[in-house]
């Protein structure tokens, strides 16, 4: 009976001492501490442009909560090859759904195969950073011409281009006779190729472009042959994070899309014969 | 590595062979020696006892004893010829004791009767040799009725599921859903048997309750890990019940009133005392009591039928039909607004029917079992009022098995089949979808008691699928060591096992609000989940009123579906593959006098997802999610289920017809994701285009470190007070009962996008009566 009592007793006091010492914390904050370091970036850097933009917010802290401003945030890219770093500049726009959003301009053009990393300061610390690198200049060769009147083509092979440029044009420059000054005419190929054995393949087609040529400098069909200077293909690649936007890598304490697209002209010579064929005067220089 | 295995199987084998040769089987000791086998009933009502201790001594001192089986049964084989004292004894029960002649090669069969006992006893403790019944297994523990009448409820009724949460390394979510997680594993991952059939869905939408009421438990064996090979199709634990049958000799029954449930249970002899029929009825009420007594609305109604018809057909044969079902529907969002109760809801209906038929040879140490079954279950979570999901599960099953009882070795082999058919419909604009698989197999389960200290049961299982994945074989190994031999106090237990699961319940494991499940075969592009136990423990009394255990375990789960949080606010559930490890001890402590009963226990746990690096891959089940794949980083975290630190403490105190029950649990906090902010996310392959930077995009969340977070602890202090009176014709008990007598709110749901929050039931002051036939 004395035992029982002093289990009992014992059992007592060990569960109301536990009672008492378990915390009473019962309270959950849902954000984190460190929300307020974290931004939201969308943009890409360009090579055909001088001006770079990105859109770059800061998070709510609820859905429907207000968006709240940039004060003492500070955005800056640096070459990393280089280290020289390049101050952006804001610019309040308006949004599609008539909010206003903010825009960071850079005044610079990026080159290829160079990695930039965007940095997001606040109050001087660097907190938020994205990273992309240029694409590289693809290797290139040109096939040999084929076929006959309308369907006389060439194919092109860009050796080491994984994913399909986003963008395909061609440009002509042509002289008329007895004058040096060339004039140049893009075509824009909405086909973009396909994926081939080492690399990525389109079609020129070389006779039909000819007439878009004799159309947009306005020369007769059966006028004196244009002299052709030169011709070559431009491509547009995008950087590796577009193929992985829905999950990027290349963000510390960011979400959003960074990325950069390269823009690549790959000139190739006609021999003199398909040059005739095409009916154009062969004045191509060297590459 | 094969060669590795066959070579320890080839050892088992030769192990056994040598043991059963080494058991005696030569002809001149079988020709001398007997067998006694019986079968132990009450005398008052008929029922099997099961768990009785029944002890066998021979003049020259040899002590054995054995329990009886679910179906009441013992046996003794390899009896000296000469005189022999039998003892019976069971708990409420007086001991049966009497003197045998044994003739030699005879089989003698005896039908032993119990009266119960007019005084009250305490807990039998057998201290001078150790039972079957009390012997320690590695992951098992076997619950009886007057454990379960130790837990405070809020009801007079008691109920498996609230003594299942007192069990270490048993985790629950909350006390609605009716999820539980056992050492690391999900809900969807245990099996529940009831009399052999599987329930999907065991527990009610109040998470006090399970389908299975106090009164129809015979025991219900719980291996939280390390299962035999007769278990198989789920990859993280077992619970076994085996249900009572009805009062053979008399009208007998029970009818409660509480605040949550009512309950009626009759138990009819037919058929001249060979067979009973008990039935059992339970129907929620809190639904309607609630706003009056709580001043809350708790929209749960649930309730259950149970049904058994048991009969012999000879002494030595039986059958049995057991029936259940079960209804859930409410909301367990149930504080959120009135709007949100009208609409939101989640229901599921359990229904199953089962036959088994049990032969014991009177002449044959031997024993046959076959059963059949249906089991189905239908889910329904409606979000809004055109927004529904519905999943069905039907499942028929057949077994046989044979058990061959040969002295010290025991052979437990089985055959079984199995199809499974799984409807389910992702909304109303969704197109039903329909599979089904068929699966048999084969399993072998064995015994060798090698000598006085050590007992090995390897097994083996084995099942083959109509379609999908090939044949899965299940190895088994448990062994049992008393350092001391049978008076031992101390006993060390293993268990090693791998199992496989080609069943799979998917549900969203990161919404606890959202206890859905769909049950689909695994896909056949995919690697069936799959796991391998490692339990190891130490059981010791160290005094006959103290028994104090410790169980370390390890549990590798692979190829486990889970869920991924969509960036988008209003994502869709898509799953990728992880990989599971659940490591933890657990201790445990019983203090068992005659008037008092403390339990406590303590368990430390780690659970760890680990998904796969670089590439995440969808669950390819058409309909259920999509079929697109898609990135996901690698990265191991804690799965919101994993509690690191629980305590209980379970105490009763009796005096005269007075009962006074305190619990108190204690939980660390479960992981949680913590939330960075939200965010317009911008259309990438729009950038390039004009107006790119300007577009308004769509909402998404930026989310901290993956289940980085744990929400605050959880405890509960619970009371309960009983009177027993005794009148003329009837029993009656009076509970007075408190749960959460802290009123401490403890958080059930927290929706990090909107805030809300959603406790747990608050303090809840309770009345309930029971009347029963005396």
């Amino acid at each position: 009976m004395k035992r029982k009592k002093y289990i009992s007793l014992v059992f007592g006091v060990w569960s109301f001492s536990l009672l008492s010492v378990i915390g009473c914390e019962n309270v959950i904050s849902p954000l984190t501490d460190d929300s307020d370091k974290v931004f939201a970036i969308h943009g890409f850097l360009d090579m055909a442009a001088d001006t770079q933009f990105v859109r770059v917010s800061a998070l709510r802290s609820a859905i429907l909560a207000e968006q709240p401003g940039l004060e003492n945030v500070v955005v800056q890219s640096v070459d990393q090859n280089t280290l020289e770093v390049v101050v952006w500049s804001d610019l309040v726009i308006e949004l599609d759904d008539g909010t206003e959003g903010i825009l960071f301009f850079g005044l610079f053009t990026p080159m290829s195969e160079r990695t930039y990393e965007l940095q997001v300061l606040k109050d001087g610390n660097l907190v938020a950073t994205g990273k992309t690198t240029l694409p590289e200049s693809p290797p290139y060769f040109a096939g040999t011409p084929s076929g006959d009147t309308l369907q006389f083509s060439q194919i092109i092979v860009g050796e080491g281009i994984t994913g399909r440029p986003f963008e395909v044009g061609i440009r002509y420059e042509v002289s008329r006779p007895s004058e040096d000054l060339p004039e140049t005419v893009f075509i824009e190929y909405q086909q973009d190729g396909s994926n081939t054995l080492g690399g990525w393949q389109f079609e020129v087609f070389l006779k039909r472009d000819q007439f878009s040529v004799l159309q947009q400098i306005d020369w007769p069909l059966f006028g004196p042959p244009l002299e052709l200077r030169r011709v070559s293909a431009f491509v547009s690649l995008k950087s590796e994070e577009w193929a992985n936007a829905s999950n990027p890598d290349n963000f510390e304490n960011a979400h959003g899309f960074f990325g950069s697209v390269g823009r690549f002209e790959l000139p190739w010579i006609l021999t003199p014969d398909d040059v005739g064929k095409l009916g154009y005067v062969d004045r191509q220089g060297p590459l | 590595m094969f060669r590795i295995r066959r070579r320890h199987l080839i050892y088992l084998c030769t192990l056994a062979l040598l043991q059963v040769v080494r058991s005696g089987w030569s002809l001149d000791a079988r020709a001398q020696r007997s067998a006694i086998s019986g079968l132990v009933t009450s005398t008052d009502s008929g029922n099997l006892l099961v768990g009785a201790t029944v002890v066998l001594d021979d003049l020259i001192g040899e002590r054995r004893a054995v329990a009886t089986s679910s179906e009441g049964l013992f046996r003794f084989n390899r009896v000296r010829p000469g005189v022999h004292t039998l003892t019976v004894s069971f708990i409420g029960f007086e001991s049966w004791v009497d003197t045998l002649q044994v003739a030699p090669a005879t089989n003698q069969f005896l039908e032993i009767q119990l009266f119960e006992q007019e005084t009250e006893l305490g807990e039998l403790v057998i201290e001078t040799i150790r039972t079957e019944a009390d012997r320690y297994i590695a992951g098992l523990e076997t619950i009886t009725p007057r454990a379960l009448s130790r837990v405070p409820m809020p009801d007079v009724n008691y109920d498996l599921a609230g003594y299942l949460l007192t069990l270490p390394g048993f985790v629950s979510t909350g006390d609605r859903g009716g999820q539980l997680f056992v050492r690391g594993g999900t809900p969807t991952q245990n099996l529940v048997l009831l009399d052999g059939i599987p329930i999907y869905q065991p527990f009610h939408i109040v998470g006090f309750y399970s389908a299975f009421p106090a009164d129809i438990i015979s025991y219900a064996d719980v291996y939280a890990g390390g299962f035999g090979a007769r278990y198989g199709g789920r990859i993280s634990s077992v619970i076994d019940i085996v249900s009572t049958n009805g009062n053979k000799k008399r009208v007998d029954g029970a009818a409660t009133l509480a605040p949550f449930l009512t309950s009626l249970r009759v138990e009819l002899p037919i058929a001249n005392e060979d067979v009973s029929l008990l039935v059992s009825w339970r129907e929620s009420v809190i639904e309607r009591v609630a706003p009056r007594l709580l001043g809350q609305e708790l929209p749960f109604h649930f309730g259950d039928l149970f049904a058994k018809i048991h009969g012999f057909m000879t002494p030595t044969s039986s059958v049995s039909i057991t029936v259940l079902r079960t209804f859930d529907k409410g909301n367990v969002l149930a504080q959120e607004s009135v709007h949100d109760l009208d609409v939101r809801s989640s229901s599921w209906k359990n229904q199953a029917y089962g036959l088994r038929y049990l032969f014991l040879p009177p002449d044959y140490p031997a024993m046959f079992e076959f059963a059949v079954h249906y089991s189905g279950m239908e889910s329904e979570f409606r979000l809004t009022e055109e927004e529904f999901r519905s999943s069905q599960v039907q499942s028929f099953g057949l077994n046989m098995q044979f058990h061959y009882l040969l002295g010290d070795t025991q052979l437990h082999f089985g055959i079984f089949g199995n199809t499974n058919i799984f409807d389910y419909r992702l909304g109303a604009n969704q197109r039903a979808q329909r599979s089904s698989v068929t699966s048999g197999g084969g399993f072998a389960d064995t015994q060798f008691i090698l000598n006085d200290m050590l007992r090995i049961e390897p097994g083996v299982r084995f099942e083959s699928f109509s379609h999908g994945t090939s044949m899965s074989i299940g190895p088994r190994f448990r062994a049992t060591l008393l350092p001391w031999g049978s008076r031992s106090r101390h006993q060390f237990s293993a268990a090693w096992g791998r199992y496989h699961q080609q069943i799979v319940g998917l549900n969203n494991e990161q919404d606890v609000s959202e206890v859905f499940t769909i049950w689909a075969s695994s896909p056949q592009a995919q690697a069936v989940p799959e796991a391998t136990h490692v339990i190891a423990g130490w059981k010791g009394r160290l005094f006959p009123w103290l028994e104090l255990s410790a169980e370390g375990y390890r549990k590798w789960m692979k190829n486990l579906a889970f869920p991924v949080f969509s960036e988008s606010v209003d994502g869709t559930t898509r799953f990728t593959q992880v990989e599971g490890d659940a490591r933890g001890v657990d201790l445990k402590m019983e203090v068992n006098l005659r008037s008092f009963y403390m339990g406590a226990s303590y368990a430390l746990a780690e659970v760890t997802y680990t998904r796969e690096s670089g590439v995440g891959r969808t669950i390819l089940i058409p309909g259920v999610v999509t079929t697109a794949s898609f990135q996901e980083d690698a990265g191991t975290f804690f799965p919101p289920h994993d509690r690191r630190h629980q305590l209980n403490v379970l105490a009763q105190y009796e005096w005269g017809r007075n009962q006074l029950g305190f619990r108190w649990q204690f939980g660390s906090g479960l992981p949680f994701t913590k939330v960075n902010g939200y965010y317009q996310s911008l259309d990438s392959d729009k950038l390039t285009s004009s107006g790119g930077l300007t577009q308004t995009g769509s909402t998404f969340v930026s989310r901290s470190t993956l289940y980085g977070e744990r929400l605050p602890n959880y405890h509960r202090f619970d009371v309960s007070y009983e009177r027993r009176f005794t009148f003329e014709r009837v029993d009656a008990t009076l509970q007075l009962g408190l749960i959460n007598a802290l009123n401490r709110e403890n958080i059930f749901s927290y929706n990090i996008f909107t805030g809300d929050r959603v406790n747990q039931l608050p303090l809840i002051p309770s009345v309930g009566l029971k009347i029963e036939l005396p």
